[in-house]
């Protein structure tokens, strides 16, 4: 009887270590569990005026923009096509670098793992597994706004 | 099994928990016995709860008091979390002293294990400044003015009181440095001197065995 004993102990000693230890990880992944996470919504910010628009090519410019009740800064760049004005985030999609606009290859290029996009933002080279994201443009009193999800 | 084997082979636990774990204890024992690892299982409790804290928690004077209201308001089981961790060191308070109270009673400070009762006092007054420092980090009123009273008693030291009591508040008066001072103490220094002090401890404990008693 003696070994039967000790095993029984042995096992329910294991299995009272086994609890406690659930009863440990349970709670804690409760806690640390984000519990408010909101969806993200769409604004738009005012960007420059109607006139400043590039005719044609490439043109950088700084959208100021507020996230979580702080100001934001983010570089846009216009290309303007024979089919109007589209806006392509700078932010490479592979890590996160931003990227430049190399004027003599018509190409935007990642500095950090050269990433190549080109004018519409398609993902040509290098690392990138997706397209620049495009902002939505819209046109209110002769501003140009970009849409953000914030 | 593989698995466990594989490691078992590499890192020989079994046999390290054999040594450990695996030890005679005389037949004549009771229950009193239990208190300082009642007392060390409160301890691994307090460590589990406070990293989660730690998590939550901002060691500001703007901050401190907001974060323990988010941690109550939006965190699931916050409030659980830290009732856990305020409780288990109120407990901890309670076991030490029975423990300690066990130790005298049986007399199991005598040589060759008076060393091992001055590790264990050590471990008193560690035990008690988690408490200490650990009281003044909600940062509300309370907190606040036992850090003042509890500072002053050490201003009150002869000569060198004042001094001392101004190293360890940061300053003339308790402040956000005060704060910042006793959550370093409370998280990282305190700790690393448990540890310590644990390690010598059991490791007495274990070469000199359990004491006869009277």
């Amino acid at each position: 009887m003696q070994p039967d004993r000790r095993d029984f102990i042995k096992k329910a000693l294991t299995g009272v270590l086994a609890l406690l230890g659930i009863g440990f990880i349970v709670p804690a992944l409760r806690i640390l569990t984000p519990s408010r996470v909101r969806e993200k919504e769409m604004a738009y910010f005012p960007l420059l005026p109607e006139e400043e628009l590039p005719r044609a090519g490439v043109k950088k410019a700084e959208l100021t923009y507020k996230a979580l009740g702080r100001d934001m800064k983010a570089r846009v760049f216009l290309v303007s096509s024979p089919e109007g004005v589209t806006a392509l985030s700078s932010t490479c999609t592979h890590l996160g670098c931003l990227v430049n606009y190399r004027r003599d290859k018509k190409e935007f290029v990642c500095p950090c793992h050269s990433g190549r996009y080109d004018l519409t933002g398609k993902n040509i080279g290098g690392p990138p597994p997706a397209p620049l994201t495009r902002f939505p443009v819209r046109i209110r009193d002769g501003i140009v706004h970009i849409g953000m999800k914030v | 099994m593989r698995l466990f084997d594989y490691l078992n082979d590499r890192l020989v636990f079994t046999a390290r928990h054999r040594r450990v774990l695996d030890r005679p204890v005389p037949g004549w024992i009771n229950y009193g016995y239990c208190f300082g690892g009642i007392a060390f299982t409160l301890f691994i409790v307090l460590l589990l709860s406070g990293l989660l804290l730690s998590l939550f928690y901002t060691p500001s004077e703007t901050e401190a008091y907001a974060s323990i209201q988010r941690l109550h308001r939006d965190v699931p089981l916050g409030h659980l979390l830290r009732s856990t961790h305020h409780w288990a060191a109120n407990l901890m308070v309670v076991m030490v002293t029975l423990h300690m109270v066990r130790v005298f009673i049986t007399g199991s400070y005598k040589t060759p294990r008076e060393l091992n009762w001055v590790t264990g006092a050590m471990l008193l007054l560690l035990t008690l400044g988690y408490g200490f420092t650990g009281y003044l980090l909600p940062w509300d009123q309370k907190a606040y003015w036992a850090t003042v009273v509890g500072t002053n008693m050490l201003g009150s030291v002869p000569a060198i009181g004042s001094s001392l009591a101004a190293v360890m508040r940061g300053g003339l008066d308790v402040t956000g440095q005060t704060l910042q001072r006793f959550y370093s103490l409370h998280v990282l220094w305190l700790p690393v001197l448990t540890g310590l002090f644990l390690w010598l401890h059991f490791h007495m404990t274990r070469r000199q065995g359990i004491s006869g008693g009277l």
